[in-house]
């Protein structure tokens, strides 16, 4: 199984659920006040998004940032 | 920092630029006329420092107007205001500045090249060493800036 370390990056659901509500990366960024280019590092799982930006990301989609980011992975 | 401080920003950006535009048109006039004549005596060393200054205010020059004009247009935008807005605040764009040494680099590096204009009075090798040193050091934090661009997506 994979382990998640310090400076590590998380899986995520945001593309599913930027999918599901039929919105681009563009629209995304816009609306947590980042970038496209943000929103695609954090996608594609380059990038983790810090405290505030997860959590603004997970506030937007309604969720809490454990139901968006999967922490299962990371060390104990 | 909301978006109405960040306009007043963007304006005062602009007035700096326009202000730079206007020097540097002045200095290249001025070195064209009064200081090229009055320091070459047609060596090498003469022709590449009057070279090397000139395309320094020039591009300075150049920059600060296409600068310019690209704020003039946004400034005039919400929607790109905006887009500005969050492309200089973002996160990601932060960490790799830091990463690549921003902006300490850039200013250390525009200090050796300054520094390096301002030797070049007393010693040519001087001179050389500073500006190639300091752009050979703004190539680096460049190139380090796209490793990471690269890197995190």
């Amino acid at each position: 199984m994979r382990k998640v370390q310090l400076g590590g990056t998380l899986k995520n659901k945001v593309k599913e659920l930027r999918k599901a509500r039929k919105m681009s990366q563009e629209e995304l960024a816009l609306e947590v006040g980042t970038t496209r280019q943000t929103i695609t590092s954090i996608e594609v799982e380059k990038y983790t998004a810090s405290l505030v930006l997860a959590y603004k990301i997970a506030h937007y989609f309604g969720k809490s940032i454990e139901e968006v980011f999967d922490f299962s992975e990371v060390y104990e | 920092m909301d978006m109405d401080c960040f306009r007043k920003s963007v304006g005062v950006r602009i007035g700096a630029l326009s202000a730079l535009c206007i020097f540097a048109a002045g200095a290249a006039v001025y070195y064209l006329l009064v200081s090229a004549d009055n320091g070459n005596d047609g060596n090498f060393t003469s022709g590449a420092r009057e070279g090397f200054v000139l395309g320094l205010i020039f591009g300075i020059g150049i920059l600060s107007f296409i600068m310019l004009v690209k704020l003039a247009v946004i400034l005039k935008d919400d929607k790109k205001l905006k887009l500005l807005y969050h492309k200089e605040n973002d996160e990601r764009m932060k960490l790799i500045r830091s990463k690549a040494g921003m902006p300490t680099v850039m200013i250390m590096s525009v200090l050796m090249i300054a520094a390096g204009i301002i030797a070049e009075s007393f010693s040519f090798l001087v001179f050389y060493t500073l500006v190639i040193a300091g752009i050979v050091q703004l190539m680096i934090a460049v190139a380090i800036k796209f490793y990471y661009i690269k890197k995190l997506g």
